[in-house]
């Protein structure tokens, strides 16, 4: 039975068609990707993606390592030499591509919050530049003792960042950064969605479609393990392709910039430097592709649910698009911000917004977004099955 | 195999499509006639458990089907009207696959298949998409389907509806050929499809069995006669308007009309054998003269 439900959705030409749009999108994606990551030569000119990879990760490496106080000292002091090397700005930016990040770093953590200051590093001694790790802990502690938060949230923050460990350990990590802290996976992670949900959304209303209610609901298992069928091939179309083209879109852009930097903690990302979470890139990989999966299984199975209930396909289908992209727009609206954060689709989000940091107060305890959003929205999605079972076996057909 | 409705009744709205009926059916060929919306699609969908009575209930061997559940449509075959099947599987892949919803292990299924596949006629288009199918082509497979169980109790609606002559005899004779120790309902408005296999006719109307028997005994409880008139071509409007015409057959030189009638229309008037048109037209009326009454 599962291998007919599931024959029933890739024999439509349309789904073949959805399904050969999804491959596109993930190839596309991977190369656009990979692209963003940039090298320039000596002589200014701009190499991308997997040669711009080969020779930043030469240079890169060449700072393998803990970035202890020394480091640090010799980044502020090599910063200067390039500088004072180079005629322009462009030039010492040539000459820094090695420890750029880590003059990123400094930057973000000498820099007023919210007032980055790509300058930032050419302007303090060595000495001050040695105590960033000190920096960064004084300004969270400034962050955090803000008005904006409750006692219990300040609790909740200063023992999330109590767990950060320093010094960081730095070397060539441009692949994970490419992949997790770009825009590409987000987007892929709602293009999923809705193709998915395209592919399935015919399985509990096909029936009536077709007209074929009346055999299917009057055979042998038809009220049981028939259903029970659908659901199972509703669940394994939404795990393989969600997995699939995740993994895929993974593979392809670790694949041409590079695999290392699993190990490496995210704040090594200046863009990250402030986040209270304490993960590294392939802990922060899982973390994404485990919140978009519960994601996925929530929205999908809501849509199969009103597929069950509506009979038709086009009002299915439209709810994994409204879900996954309009609270992202209303949350733009002041006043719903709060509520649309806890919306699934944040939960396709986490690779751009685990670094807002953003927490809620529920019942006393303090809860970080996500690890509340995960578990809540996988609930949910267990709990929809045996209503869409319900539902769908007790059918009558007028 | 003992079907029972007792006080049967359907409700939708206002509207009583099914009302307080009841009949009990034993193993043999049951020809339900009526006019459209007569109640004959309400009442197959309840006996498929697809619609739940408002009233009443259906007994299977004395147990109630709906509480029989899974056990009831083990023993079930159906062919609705509106027949769909997934376009896209080939004639071979449907049948599995409503075999597989019934139930039928791998192996059993496999060669019921094939066996159905045979006998309906459709071993060439087995491994034709259903949407390249003919319509009788179709009709075919939505039997070999009903059948893949070996129900003792098979029920169809409409099935020989949009078929040519030659595949309505051939599902005539296939249905009776399959009509052996089982239970079979068959709904039609098409009286002649009825006349030729079933054992006993159902004349069903606003929702309620006003008539049941053998062909023969529902002929013999008219109580009119059925006529043989030669007309003017002139003259048939005021006949048709006068008495209930079962056939109207233009001739160059007149119209020959066969009109049911408790005493001769004219004095040349030949009274003939009745058939069951006849009693269709004598019982429903007016509604007998729509276009779907005549064969």
């Amino acid at each position: 039975m599962l291998w007919f439900e599931l024959k029933k959705i890739w024999s439509k030409p349309m789904n073949k068609a959805a399904f050969l749009l999804l491959a596109a999108v993930v190839f596309a994606g991977s190369l656009l990707a990979a692209r963003d990551v940039v090298y320039y030569r000596e002589d200014g000119s701009k190499i991308s993606g997997f040669a711009a990879a080969r020779r930043l990760k030469r240079e890169k490496n060449a700072w393998k390592g803990y970035v202890t106080e020394d480091v640090l000292k010799k980044v502020v002091e090599e910063n200067k030499r390039a500088r004072a090397e180079s005629d322009t700005e462009d030039g010492a930016l040539i000459k820094r591509q090695g420890f750029s990040d880590i003059r990123d770093w400094i930057n973000s953590g000498f820099s007023e919050p919210g007032d980055y200051d790509y300058y930032m590093c050419d302007s303090i001694s060595a000495e001050e530049a040695a105590a960033l790790y000190e920096k960064r802990l004084e300004m969270i502690k400034k962050e955090i003792s803000s008005p904006g938060y409750s006692k219990k949230e300040q609790k909740f923050l200063t023992r999330k960042y109590a767990k950060f460990k320093a010094p960081l350990y730095y070397e060539y990590a441009e692949g994970w950064k490419a992949l997790l802290d770009s825009q590409y996976l987000p987007t892929l992670m709602t293009i999923t969605i809705v193709i998915i949900g395209f592919l399935v959304s015919g399985i509990f209303s096909s029936e009536f479609q077709l007209g074929a209610d009346s055999v299917f609901f009057s055979a042998n298992y038809g009220r049981n393990r028939a259903v029970q069928a659908k659901i199972e091939a509703c669940f394994l179309v939404i795990t393989a392709v969600y997995w699939g083209a995740m993994v895929i879109f993974s593979v392809l852009v670790l694949g041409i910039l590079g695999f290392q930097g699993a190990g490496l903690m995210i704040q090594t990302d200046y863009a990250n430097w402030d986040c209270m979470y304490n993960l590294t890139y392939a802990q922060k990989w899982l973390l994404t592709m485990f919140g978009g999966y519960a994601a996925h299984l929530f929205i999908l199975f809501l849509a199969l649910l009103v597929s069950a209930k509506s009979r038709s396909v086009v009002v299915a289908v439209t709810i994994p698009f409204a879900l996954s992209c309009a609270p992202m727009f209303l949350g733009r609206v002041p006043g719903l911000t709060k509520a649309m954060n806890l919306f699934p689709d944040m939960l396709l989000r986490i690779s751009a917004f685990l670094r807002d940091n953003i927490i809620y107060e529920i019942g006393g305890k303090v809860f970080g977004v996500y690890e509340m959003l995960i578990p809540v929205y996988l609930l949910l999605a267990l709990l929809l099955l045996p209503v869409l079972y319900a539902g769908y076996r007790r059918s009558e057909l007028a | 195999m003992e079907l029972k409705m007792k006080n049967l009744t359907k409700e939708f709205g206002g509207f009583t499509a099914v009302d307080h009926l009841n009949f009990t059916m034993e193993n043999g060929v049951y020809g339900l006639l009526g006019v459209n919306g007569a109640g004959k699609t309400t009442l197959m969908k309840m006996l498929c458990t697809l619609l739940s009575p408002t009233g009443g209930e259906i007994t299977c061997n004395g147990r109630e089907i709906l509480g029989m559940g899974a056990d009831y449509r083990k023993i079930l075959g159906y062919l609705p009207q509106d027949f769909g099947f997934y376009p896209e599987f080939t004639v071979q892949d449907y049948l599995s696959y409503i075999a597989a919803i019934k139930g039928l292990r791998p192996a059993v299924a496999r060669k019921r298949v094939r066996e159905l596949i045979e006998k309906t006629g459709l071993t060439k288009a087995a491994k034709k998409k259903m949407k390249k199918l003919s319509g009788g082509m179709k009709r075919r497979a939505g039997i070999a389907q009903a059948m893949l169980n070996n129900p003792k109790i098979l029920i169809l609606d409409e099935p020989t509806a949009g078929l040519d002559p030659n595949e309505r005899i051939r599902f005539r004779n296939l249905i009776s050929e399959l009509a052996e120790d089982r239970l079979v309902l068959l709904s039609t408005h098409i009286v002649s499809d009825v006349e030729y296999i079933a054992n006993q006719i159902l004349l069903m109307r606003d929702g309620k069995i006003v008539l049941a028997g053998e062909a023969r005994e529902l002929i013999d409880s008219m109580e009119e006669g059925v006529f043989s008139v030669f007309v003017r071509k002139n003259e048939v409007q005021h006949f048709m308007k006068k008495y209930k015409v079962s056939n109207l057959k233009s001739m160059h030189d007149g119209v020959e009309l066969r009109i049911i009638a408790k005493s001769p229309p004219v004095l040349d008037a030949g009274l003939v054998d009745a058939n069951l048109e006849d009693v269709f037209l004598y019982y429903f009326g007016e509604k007998a003269g729509g276009k779907d009454a005549v064969v």
